[in-house]
């Protein structure tokens, strides 16, 4: 793994509130979409975190194998990315996603949650990249690889309704 | 295995209505979307709705959902354009994402960029009310099964 850890936050960035995993999963609770696909963000850990996705059949892309649509995986990585991110800089710096590509390995397996890690390989002011994999029950045996760019603005004011309450 | 969804893509080509296609596909219906005819291949329309936000603040559709849009609509061209009885299976999918997409109507059509025979390369781009404006564009490759059954 090649995190950045030598990089130090810029001082505009702390004026965010900071970082905790019940606090990171409050947040998401937030969000509709992810609300609504049961994310739960599992660990964070400096640039790395990893979520959860339960199996549902209403997330169905195929219903002659009962798999699972790219869709729901993109939303899941998408998603990660940014909270690999904010744990990466340990405030919750307003961003937003300029380019994302995932690779689909093999179909994700009908039944079983969808587990994804992402690091957040490295940030500049402006700009950070952060990779990501999926996988069922082995994460040794991935279903999708990903990688995503998010723009940073720390300019705006921050998209966290009511946070630090 | 069910066969609903290859006797749904028979009748939508005998009567050129793809919507019950994409109903029998849960997560487009969980997504809301409606497919709306056009010559150059149908058109996925996802309304504007609570669950689809990511960000509640601006608000804005969720970027993951807008690329489930991209995805979805280039599933239901290539299935339009005869390619497939059954749902493709996606290879790779890179979304450029270019605009902050409001919780209103976002659209999205595909073309098929090169057919091969095994696999299709697919652009998708997905816009709001100006055509001209995007919020995001995808490019894509599927597989495609080998052959028509």
């Amino acid at each position: 793994m090649m995190a950045d850890s030598n990089q130090t936050v810029p001082p505009e960035w702390s004026r965010f509130p900071a970082v905790t995993l019940a606090g990171m999963n409050e947040l998401e609770d937030r969000i509709p979409q992810i609300r609504a696909l049961g994310i739960e963000v599992v660990s964070i850990d400096g640039p790395v975190a990893v979520s959860r996705l339960p199996y549902q059949e209403k997330l169905v892309g195929d219903p002659e194998t009962g798999v699972m649509h790219g869709g729901v995986i993109t939303t899941q990585i998408d998603n990660l990315c940014a909270v690999a991110l904010h744990s990466r800089i340990g405030h919750y710096v307003p961003c937003v996603t300029i380019d994302l590509r995932v690779e689909y390995l093999k179909p994700a397996a009908p039944g079983l949650a969808v587990h994804v890690r992402a690091e957040c390989r490295k940030v500049t002011r402006q700009v950070a990249f952060i990779a990501a994999t999926a996988w069922n029950e082995d994460e040794n045996d991935p279903i999708a690889f990903a990688s995503c760019t998010y723009m940073l603005l720390p300019e705006r004011e921050s998209t966290i309704s009511g946070s630090g309450d | 295995m069910t066969t609903t969804i290859v006797d749904a893509v028979k009748a939508a080509r005998e009567s050129g209505d793809y919507q019950s296609v994409l109903e029998s596909i849960p997560y487009m219906k969980f997504l809301g979307l409606v497919v709306e005819p056009d010559a150059a291949g149908p058109i996925c329309r996802m309304p504007g709705s609570d669950h689809i936000i990511g960000n509640p603040v601006l608000p804005a559709i969720h970027g993951g959902v807008v690329g489930a849009l991209l995805e979805s609509t280039a599933i239901m061209h290539i299935m339009w354009s005869h390619e497939s009885l059954h749902v493709p299976k996606i290879i790779n999918l890179t979304v450029e994402y270019l605009r902050s997409a409001r919780v209103v109507d976002t659209y999205a059509q595909a073309v098929i960029t090169k057919q091969g025979r095994r696999i299709a390369n697919m652009r998708v781009e997905a816009w709001q009310a100006d055509r001209t404006k995007p919020v995001a564009a995808a490019h894509a490759h599927f597989l495609l099964p080998r052959e028509e059954e």
